[in-house]
């Protein structure tokens, strides 16, 4: 009862974004009526998949955003989540949509299927922010390099990725849209980007989280900081923990920033 | 006002402006505590708000069925345009999809990037021995179970049987021309599928094709189409 009570919710949750308004209304006066169909049941697939997985590790869905490239699922996390939770998330949507395209090919092979699956498939895995593939790509990059720096990664390619499609002739008035869209979305994180990092120190100042691997980091520099880990700083020949620098931090601030 | 609309339109988000959001609904909070012994209206429960919804819209749908028929009954001339438009006319998706395409691209993102290679090749002309008059269109006379090419590329806008010409498929071309192809049998397209020229509709049933060419409701010449 109660996961039923959830899934209610999480139809609640689902907004419809007016792009993809305009490619239904496109769709209709030009008949396209079985692509258009084809295509909304393959992006709510693959949201579906990354729904039901963030269920099983019980995160909070804030917003499911229908896209006419693909979905956007935004969870009301702690940025100090682990990283295979995010990652087994992220992996499920495009693996979930696979599953269905192999299940369905095999009861009756459609072309309109194998060609729209292949570039939804195709497009996600770009590494551009509101996209699977910059999540999958700032997963990665956590794992070896500190927070801040893979944020910052995943914000340059997302950008090099974005003026490379750009330099290819674009003639296609939906894909143009799309690319606008991706482009604010870009610079809307670049701008948050301190934000972001903020939000990273002040959960790990706000909540006790169990990591089980620490670092060590040669002074004080919060930059360093990596995820899933806790730190001490070297000051001297002295160790200092986290939480001290972290509590000296936003205690004796009056400005957060 | 743009940075409104431009949020509105592309769910930018910027947490500055969350902040400031946030600060305006807590101070809203905090005068409703201070006005917490002033009576609130209550609302209507929540059920009969969509009970009444519903009923207004069935109502508004009576209303103008109603209206349509009055006025049908009463005007010969609205009579003959209402069944022009909305019996003989078809809405042309096929001439909307050619204009729209070569303008702006497909309106579907990622449409044909793919080679097919799961739909069968038949790459075929029409052939036939003898034309003839029949009923409103032509009779054609072919081999026994021909297997009938598409003429024109277009969008299949009916399948089904009529009565004269037996089991028929009609297809919408982009210069607003309806073929109808009669006397089928194994069709090979589905209701509203694009069919590209040349491509296999289906089998004759004997050796006879009837085909017939219509334009908003008016018939053709067959010769000028084959």
């Amino acid at each position: 009862m109660e996961r039923f009570l959830i899934i209610k919710n999480i139809y609640k949750k689902i907004h419809i974004h007016f792009l993809y308004y305009l490619v239904a209304l496109l769709a209709i006066i030009t008949g396209l009526f079985k692509d258009f169909i084809i295509f909304s049941l393959l992006i709510i697939i693959h949201e579906l998949g990354h729904i039901f997985i963030a269920l099983y590790y019980r995160w909070h869905v804030e917003k499911i955003i229908i896209l006419p490239f693909g979905g956007m699922t935004i969870f009301k996390e702690h940025l100090n989540k682990p990283i295979f939770e995010e990652l087994m998330i992220v992996i499920m949507g495009p693996a979930m949509q696979h599953l269905f395209y192999l299940l369905a090919m095999n009861l009756k092979p459609n072309f309109l299927l194998m060609n729209y699956h292949y570039t939804i498939l195709f497009f996600n895995m770009l590494p551009i922010i509101p996209l699977d593939g910059s999540k999958f790509l700032n997963l990665i990059s956590n794992l070896i390099l500190p927070f801040k720096y893979s944020h910052l990664i995943t914000i340059y390619f997302s950008f090099l990725v974005l003026i490379g499609i750009i330099l290819f002739k674009i003639n296609n008035l939906v894909v143009l849209l799309i690319l606008i869209f991706l482009t604010i979305k870009v610079i809307s994180e670049y701008k948050n980007h301190k934000y972001i990092f903020n939000k990273f120190l002040f959960e790990r100042y706000l909540y006790r989280f169990n990591f089980k691997k620490s670092k060590v980091i040669k002074g004080i520099k919060l930059a360093l900081m990596h995820r899933d880990h806790f730190h001490f700083f070297k000051v001297g020949n002295s160790f200092i923990k986290e939480r001290k620098i972290l509590e000296q931090k936003f205690d004796n601030s009056n400005d957060l920033w | 006002m743009i940075k409104g609309l431009i949020k509105d339109l592309f769910s930018y988000d910027f947490i500055g402006d969350k902040m400031d959001e946030e600060i305006k609904l807590i101070k809203e909070k905090i005068k409703q505590k201070r006005n917490y012994h002033k009576p609130i209206n209550e609302s209507k429960s929540n059920l009969t708000d969509i009970f009444l919804k519903h009923v207004n819209r069935i109502l508004v749908v009576v209303l103008i069925t109603l209206i349509t028929l009055i006025f049908l009954k009463g005007n010969s001339s609205f009579w003959e345009v209402f069944y022009k438009y909305v019996y003989d006319n078809n809405f042309s998706f096929a001439k909307i999809n050619e204009l729209y395409q070569k303008h702006f691209g497909s309106p579907i993102p990622f449409k044909n990037l793919l080679n097919d290679k799961i739909t069968p090749v038949f790459n075929e002309k029409l052939k036939y021995y003898e034309v003839s008059k029949y009923k409103d269109g032509a009779r054609l006379v072919v081999d026994d179970n021909y297997l009938v090419p598409v003429i024109e590329t277009g969008i299949v806008i009916f399948i089904g049987d009529k009565d004269e010409y037996k089991n028929t498929v009609i297809i919408q071309q982009s210069d607003g021309v309806d073929v109808w192809y009669s006397n089928l049998t194994n069709i090979n397209v589905k209701l509203y599928d694009y069919v590209k020229e040349g491509s296999l509709l289906g089998e004759t049933i004997d050796n006879n094709l009837y085909l017939v060419f219509k334009k908003d409701g008016t018939i053709l010449d067959y010769k000028e189409y084959i």
